[in-house]
């Protein structure tokens, strides 16, 4: 903050980059809390619970080091919840608007702006809730300004519609995967090591090709939500196939191959000892099943009430059948008694609405 | 005069949500903001000089701009200028080709807007080849010379816009010349186990 700009610093390894927002510029300061507080904390909870289950996994001396990640973790949780509720802070001038990425904790926001806000008012003057009622009733016309909007500001943009068939290929092979898991037993461990790695991975790609598809699609919320759940739920499965199973084995094979460093290192037979195990293939079977049957159930909800919307539509296009053919006609066709009009259109008034606009035609003859 | 637009939703908010002492809900995606505006919403913006044009022959031209009115000299190389050209830096009457020199070399404070910071770049030289394990056993040689090089030749040099020592640049030449002193140790060892 100087005496008559305010500077915000933008830092990146080893260089910096400055923007000045003068104080008689400044025309708004906007706060918005978001929930990125909570969610850190979530991640973090995951996580050291990921921890623990590994050091249980080991056991002996690897508890006690995983135990000490935890708490690592249960510190930075704790420095996170104590700084507060995180927000976004945007700084608004005539021809931008910014985001503040410093402020992003709330308590920090509103004390930057209790000290921000003699400085404005010293070089603008103040503004009280009233005044900023009277000066919005002066302004006949409120118009939103199109450079003020500019850092995201694209008017919304017209959705496309998608008839969700990628997203239908990936609600079937998760569920197609769910079977997999559950009849393991049945299928042998071979099929089930060939199956079960190709579905895992067909549903990854898929659910990353449908977020990258349906983010401008007319959709549902509740398909793309399901999208969603199904890509971030298939990632933190593989992080745990792959951390447990590596962590685990990486321990074991270590004390049993002390000798030869090639056999300590985690095995194939490692990963699927893990991918097989009753716990994991009951819940990621069971969370997949669940998704993939309910995607699917939305999906299908989508595409009625879209076909519902669209023969709605399409009624009302269609001109009712038991209309008269004189009538229809003179509803599309354009009278060829009624002479053209140049020039402003009149204003209707009450009576002209009520009956209809009385149009002088002799007066029209007249003019030149 | 133009609507505060939500910051989410983008949509234009109510004059009834702004300046108030809570947090007041978006009216379009009900989202919480807190929003304080100040006088230049409700102020024109001014209009820019365009350069008046010269009517008489004799009257003094700018200098980039023979047709138009010579209203200030330039502080920096004293030539004519035009309202068009005429640049107002905190008072200070400049061209433009003055004006993006001083950017330049530095000499204009006020409109620096990036900086390199030497003793970040230093001090990152040292560190990283530390934490990252296998970098050290590969480039920790080069790195470590690079980061007392950078150190040593840019001590002088400005660092941050925002007050900091030379902290940065200490912790970096311990660390680098540490790692120089273990690299040396490694090789002496190396070549008398060999002789």
């Amino acid at each position: 903050m100087s005496n008559d700009h305010l500077l915000c610093v933008d830092r990146q390894i080893a260089s910096e980059s400055y923007k000045r927002f003068y104080y008689r510029d400044i025309q708004a300061i906007i706060i918005r809390p978001t929930n990125r507080t909570r969610n850190y904390n979530i991640a973090y909870a995951i996580l050291m619970a990921i921890f623990i289950l590994v050091g249980m996994a080991i056991g002996g001396g690897g508890l006690g080091f995983f135990i000490f990640l935890s708490l690592v973790i249960a510190a930075v949780m704790i420095v996170n919840s104590a700084k507060g509720p995180c927000c976004v802070c945007h700084l608004r001038t005539a021809v931008q608007t910014e985001e503040l990425p410093s402020l992003g904790r709330l308590y920090n926001a509103e004390k930057a702006v209790a000290m921000l806000r003699p400085l404005i008012e010293q070089s603008q003057g103040t503004l009280a809730a009233e005044d900023v009622q009277n000066l919005a009733g002066q302004a006949k016309q409120v118009s939103v300004a199109p450079a003020a909007l500019s850092y995201k500001a694209r008017a919304p943009e017209k959705l496309k519609h998608d008839n969700g068939g990628l997203q239908a290929v990936l609600f079937w092979m998760v569920v197609a995967d769910a079977i997999i898991y559950f009849t393991g037993e049945l299928i042998g461990e071979t099929a089930f090591g060939i199956a079960a790695p190709l579905c895992f991975c067909t549903s990854l790609f898929l659910s990353l090709a449908c977020t990258i598809r349906q983010s401008q699609s007319d959709l549902t919320a509740a398909v793309k939500t399901t999208v969603w759940f199904i890509l971030i739920f298939l990632c933190i499965d593989a992080f745990a196939v792959l951390f447990i199973a590596g962590g685990v084995a990486g321990v074991r094979n270590a004390e049993r191959h002390r000798s030869d460093p090639f056999e300590a290192q985690p095995q194939l037979a490692n990963f699927m000892e893990v991918a097989s195990h009753p716990v994991f293939v009951g819940i990621s079977g069971t969370v997949l099943l669940l998704s993939g049957v309910y995607g699917l159930s939305s999906l299908a909800r989508f595409r009625k009430e879209y076909a519902q919307s669209q023969q709605q539509a399409g009624a009302a296009l269609t001109i009712e059948p038991t209309a008269p053919a004189a009538q229809v006609a003179q509803a599309i066709a354009v009278p060829s008694a009624a002479p053209s009009v140049s020039g402003p259109m009149p204003e209707l008034g009450q009576n002209d609405v009520e009956n209809g606009p009385q149009l002088n035609t002799d007066e029209h003859r007249q003019a030149p | 005069m133009s609507a505060i637009a939500c910051t989410q939703c983008k949509k234009p908010l109510m004059p009834d949500l702004l300046n108030t002492p809570g947090f007041s809900t978006c009216n379009s995606c009900g989202v919480q903001l807190k929003v304080r505006v100040f006088p230049a919403l409700y102020r024109e913006i001014p209009r820019g000089q365009g350069g008046e044009t010269a009517i008489v022959a004799e009257e003094s031209t700018c200098f980039y701009h023979p047709e138009k009115k010579a209203v200030v000299p330039c502080e920096g190389c004293g030539r004519f200028l035009c309202g068009l050209c005429d640049m107002d830096i905190n008072g200070k009457h400049l061209c433009p080709a003055c004006m993006e020199r001083g950017v330049k070399i530095g000499k204009l404070v006020d409109l620096e807007n990036q900086r390199t910071l030497y003793d970040s770049l230093a001090l990152a030289l040292a560190v990283w080849p530390v934490i990252l394990v296998v970098p050290v056993v590969y480039f920790g040689w080069l790195t470590a010379p690079l980061a007392l090089y950078v150190s040593i030749r840019h001590w002088n040099a400005p660092t941050s816009i925002l007050p900091r020592g030379k902290i940065r640049f200490i912790i970096a030449i311990i660390l680098a010349a540490l790692q120089i002193a273990v690299w040396i140790i490694l090789i002496v060892t190396l070549i008398r186990h060999l002789w």
